[in-house]
This record gives C-alpha cells, structure tokens and sequence, in this order.
C-alpha cells in the first residue's frame, strides 16, 4: 500500500499543460470556411477569449459541474430536474457564495437595461432556486433557496477539496440584510482591481466561515466533554498565534475578522485580500479598530448605486 | 513496447477498399471519400467533398451529389429552413458490403443530433492527415492485436458487455469514436473524443474505461472536439482528465470503493474495514463526479475498473509528455444544427423530388 496519497501533491495536479490545437493545419483544402485568424495563434486566440470574456462570476462555478454555454441543458438533482444554462449557473453559484446578492448587482454585471436581465432571475425563481426578498422597500435582492442550495452542493466537482467555495442559503440576519447586500458590489470593484494585477480569484470566505472556524478552534478541547462549561481555555497568547496563523489583525485582546475574504492566486502564488463594509453606522471606536485592522473599506455607491460613500466616515476612519 | 504494424492495417481507409468502391464506377478521388463517410461518419456535407477533394462548388461536384441520389447511394436531408443546406446519409447496403461492413451502423437512420455528430467526427477526421485513422471496431481490434502481438488481454481493451452467460455480447471502442494512428515512423496515437455536453460527465467514463490501453500504448493524444457552443467547457474537461489521471487511487481507496459501490448497489456487505468509514462517511466522501463515473464503469466491470486508475503510469506518462491531452475547436455551424448535439431527436425532412442538388 503506498503510504501517502497521490491527491495531496498538488504540483502534479497542476503542472501539465492541454493545449489547444488547431484543426486544419495539414488539411490545406478547405480554404474558404478557414477561420480567418492564423490557426497557430490559438493560444493567443484563448487568452484573447479569456480577457474579453472575463466575468467575475466564474470563480464562484470553478469547482461546479453545472453548463457553461448559452444553451439550457437539464440538471438533475435527485427527483428534480431543472434547466440552466452558464449564466444561470454563474448567477445561482454568486448568489450562493455571498447569500444574498442585490438584483441590481446583476443587472449592471452585463450593462443591460433591467428588461432584458429580469428574466434570467425570474427563471432561476420559478425554477424553485432563489428567491427574492425586499431591501429597504425600493430594491429587492435574491438568496438561494434550500433546493438551490441542495443543486450546489449535489454538484461539485470535489467535495474532499476544503479550499471549495461555501455555499449559503436564505437570509441569516435579517437586521444586517442591507449590509450583507453590499458584500457583492465591494466584491466586484476589489475583484476588478485584483484582475488588473493578473490576480486569478479563487474562492471569496465569507466573515461567519472564518469565525467558524476560529469558534471550532476555541472549543476544540471541550468538544465531547460532559463536564465541560463551554469556555474555552485558550489563553491569550494562543489565540494571538492563531490570528497570526489566518492572517487576521489581534489587537484589543480580540481577533478582528472582515466582511468576506477574497482568495486569489497570483505570481504563482496563493494570496487573500479582506475587504470590510463600512456604511455611517461606523463611528467612533468602532471606526478606529476597522481602519487599524487594516481591511479593504468599501462604502455604499460605486457599481452598486445608492448613496455614495459618506466623507464623515473616511475621516472616522483614518483619523 | 509496440510493434511496428503494416501500413494496410493502419487505417480504416485502405486502398483495396477504395478499389472496391471504384470498381462500381466512381473515380479514386470520389471513393477514397466515400469510403471516409462510410467508416466514419456514414453522413457529409457538400463542402466537406469539397474540401477533401479540393473542387470548387460546381459541376463536378453536383454532378456527384446527383449521381449518389438518383443511383438511391444516399438520402439528402434538408433539416429546418430551404437554403440552410443539406446533408446526404449514405445508406446504400451494397456500398456497405463493397467494404466488407455490411452490418455498419452508420447505415440506419439517426437523429439529427447524432448525424451533425458524425459530420464532426468527419471534420476532425479529414483535418489531419498525419495519422492513419480506423473507424471500425473490427480494423481497431485488428490494428491493436497486431501492435500488441497479442499480449494485451480483451479486458484491457473499452468494451461493454451485454447480456450473460453464453448469451453475452462485447462491444469493443463502445463510443464509436476514431483512433489514429501513425503513419510515418512516429508513435503518437490519437484518441478522439467529441463532447456533445458542457458537463464532462460521459468523458470521465470514456477516460476510466481507456485508462487500461492507455497505459500500454507508447505515446498517446487524447484529442477533445469541442464544437464552438461547448468552447467554454474545456475547464471542465480539463478537470476531468486531472481527476481521472493525475490522483491515481490507492489500493485503500479502491477497497473503500468497491465496499461502497457494493452496498449503493443493494449488495449485503459487511462492515467496512474502516470502523470510521460509514455508509454516510461514503456518500459524502465519494460523492463526487469522478466516483460517479467510476460508479458507472464499476457497474459494468467491477472492481477491475477501479485498479485501471490506480498506480502512477498515466500520471507519468502525461509528465514526460508520452501522454498528452490537448482540445480542438470544431469551427463550423454545420448547418446551425450544433444544439441539438448530445439530443435525441429525429430526420425531419428528405429532400423532395426535382429540388436542385446544387443549392445543398
């Protein structure tokens, strides 16, 4: 029996090159329907493709098995069966990824006036895969339903891979439902900035993953203790290592954690980018720990419409 | 090791069929298409006669199309709108038997999906003249007997198996899809596979079940045809190949596997060896695409399907580039009919008496 597990080197995995090939190099006959650009530059040809195409959805489906073409195909999903082409797919995998996207968000996504986006949406909720609820009264937003969520996760690629993108269904904090609806917008400019750079996105860790994953660290040695008071004994010092550890900020004896994380490879190798939500309610010592944090600051307006970011608050913020 | 094999055996394209097919009249230049369409496709496109014979679109070439039509050779198709264009089934049983294949698929009607499908396979095909290409089940157990002298057991090879006991059927190269082969003095075979579907759910099965030849051929090209409309799918196949060749299993795995696979089946199984390894520790660990395909080839083969994917040789060989996989964009519209690809569905219109052959 080996005694390790050829799936964990990951340089195998990654290393081989499938090129793209042309078809017509030796058949020199059928000049006429030849695609006019040089057959060798096909590489060029995907990178090209790659540029002009780019769609900031796609990381969210990298690890799905759902179609990618503009046609519809059928997706079963045990007894369901649904129809869902790459735009679909890219939309419900988005609205997954955040929990909550604002319609708006995609509508500006492809610069397509509102009548001709709708339906896309529409499809997906008659469907049964999201749902919409209202935002402030005047816009709505759309969050996966539990079917939604179920087709997600019945259809990676891998489900051993850890490093997989977290789904998530239905509205958590209905209090905080206009905060988590600013997550997308931010995500979209700090995603366009990153590509600018060559940044390849590879997944985006929402705030309550990563405190989820700190929370089941804390209470690691209490788990299956009948005995036990449900507080954990990590001590200070720990806890600062393990903060150290993730990359997020200790300070005020507390690990301070973003809105959501943005996963990316770069130069070969992997980074992250935090990226925190401030909106006028910040003030004060609240404020002061997001700017010592260090986190990307997104405020309301950009891309995703609304009032633009408050002045008021950028000076609360690096005073 | 391979052996070197007689150019006659190397592709389904041989000259005494072509010989046979010009001794009912037509030129060297029309039967050596002809015996093309026969073995690969059963169905062409007037631009792809053109193409391969290099005429332009004119009298020659309706003079052909006309010839085959009225002899009763082929049927002309005109799905959809007039003008779209056509496309001529050859389904003549004496032009079958001429080639010695007189129980060849390709004389039955199909649907339209599965003949823009062939037109593919045609194009891909006649595109690369490098390699000998065999179309046959029968020229490719031929050809591969013969390179491996016979050492290679049938198991090895893809087949599927129909019915039991003495009443069982093998197909071999179940897919149907053409291998070429090398002509002059190079050891590149290619493997062609056509994806009729943006999920790359059938191209896992057909990597596990060629795994085992794959590993005893010397150099080797998987090459994946994606028509235009399925361009953005090569990802997914790209993590098909990853998953299928480059995370060999481990001899744990497989036991796992097969506990597993036995137990979704109905089987009455022991407990696992594993005392963490529960049903649903499974389901969830092997629920992945990769093992759903592994399932379905498992189904037909058991656990010998499995071992095909276990060690380091396909890994390797894609290391020292002796294995290779590269994708082909298919170019063409082929009649606009690229959708119903990967679709059931039927003939919908024979050409109607007195139309003009030369608008196909």
């Amino acid at each position: 029996m080996l005694d390790f597990d050829p799936r964990d080197r990951d340089e195998d995995v990654r290393d081989i090159e499938m090129p793209w090939v042309a078809l017509r190099r030796d058949s020199g006959l059928d000049r006429e329907e030849v695609d006019p650009r040089d057959p060798d530059d096909a590489r060029d040809r995907d990178r090209d493709a790659r540029e002009r195409d780019v769609d900031p959805r796609d990381a969210f489906i990298d690890g799905l098995e759902l179609p990618r073409g503009l046609e519809r195909e059928i997706v079963v999903d045990g007894d369901h069966r649904y129809e869902l082409n790459g735009d679909d797919s890219r939309s419900l995998a988005t609205v997954g990824a955040f929990r909550v996207v604002p319609e708006r968000d995609f509508r500006e996504l492809r610069d397509e006036p509102s009548d001709l986006r709708e339906p896309d949406l529409r499809h997906l909720r008659d469907e049964g895969l999201v749902r919409f609820v209202s935002l402030d009264g005047r816009d709505r937003a759309v969050t996966l339903t539990e079917r939604g969520h179920h087709l997600l996760e019945a259809h990676r690629r891998d489900r051993s891979d850890e490093r997989e993108q977290t789904f998530y269904a239905g509205v958590s904090r209905p209090r905080e439902l206009s905060h988590d609806a600013q997550l997308y917008g931010a995500f979209l400019r700090e995603e366009e900035r990153l590509r600018e750079q060559g940044a390849d996105v590879r997944r985006v860790v929402l705030e309550q993953e990563l405190k989820r994953e700190y929370q089941e660290w804390l209470q690691e040695h209490n788990r299956g203790r009948a005995d036990s008071d449900g507080r954990p004994d990590r001590d200070p010092r720990e806890i600062e290592e393990w903060a150290r550890d993730h990359d997020l900020p200790y300070f005020d004896e507390s690990v301070h954690f973003p809105d959501f994380r943005i996963e990316y490879a770069l130069d070969g190798r992997d980074r992250h980018q935090d990226v925190e939500i401030v909106t006028d309610h910040y003030r004060g010592a609240h404020a002061a720990g997001v700017a010592r944090a260090g986190f990307k600051c997104y405020g309301r307006g950009g891309r995703g419409g609304g009032r633009g970011f408050d002045p008021r608050v950028a000076e609360e913020l690096f005073r | 090791m391979m052996k070197s094999v007689s150019i006659r055996l190397c592709q389904s394209v041989s000259p005494s069929r072509i010989g046979c097919l010009m001794r009912l009249g037509f030129t060297e230049r029309q039967a050596r298409f002809l015996v093309h369409v026969l073995v690969f496709s059963g169905v062409f496109l007037e631009r792809q006669y053109r193409a391969f014979t290099g005429l332009a679109h004119g009298q020659k070439t309706h003079d052909f199309l006309a010839r085959l039509v009225t002899a009763g050779y082929a049927t002309p198709i005109t799905p959809g709108a007039l003008h779209r264009g056509r496309l001529f089934h050859v389904q003549y049983k004496p032009l079958y038997e001429a080639i010695g294949e007189p129980n060849n698929r390709h004389r039955k009607p199909a649907s339209l999906g599965r003949f823009v499908e062939r037109l593919m396979l045609l194009d891909a095909v006649l595109a690369d003249r490098r390699y000998g290409w065999l179309g046959t089940e029968r020229d490719k157990r031929t050809y591969f007997h013969e390179a491996f002298e016979r050492d290679l057991p049938d198991d090895w090879y893809p087949h599927l198996s129909f019915g039991s006991g003495a009443e069982q059927t093998t197909r071999f190269f179940p897919e149907k899809l053409p291998i070429g082969v090398p002509l002059h003095g190079d050891r590149r075979h290619v493997f062609l596979y056509l994806a009729t579907r943006a999920v790359p759910t059938d191209f896992r099965v057909f990597l596990v079940r060629l795994a085992d030849l794959l590993r005893s051929v010397d150099e080797w090209s998987v090459r994946v045809l994606l028509p235009r409309r399925f361009r953005k799918a090569a990802a997914l196949y790209r993590y098909a190949v990853r998953d299928a060749f480059m995370r060999p299993l481990t001899p744990r795995e497989i036991d796992e596997l097969d506990w597993y696979f036995r137990s979704r089946r109905g089987e009455l199984v022991c407990p696992s060896r594993d005392p963490d390894l529960d049903l649903t520790t499974a389901a969830r660990t092997f629920g992945a695409a990769r093992f759903e395909a592994l399932y379905r080839v498992w189904h037909q083969r058991g656990v010998q399907a499995l071992w095909a994917l276990a060690g380091g040789t396909l890994r390797d060989q894609l290391h020292r580039g002796w294995g290779r996989v590269e994708f082909a964009e298919l170019p063409h519209q082929y009649l606009q009919l690229t959708p119903l690809v990967g679709k059931a569905g039927r003939v919908e219109k024979m050409l109607e008496p007195g139309d003009n052959l030369a608008t196909a």
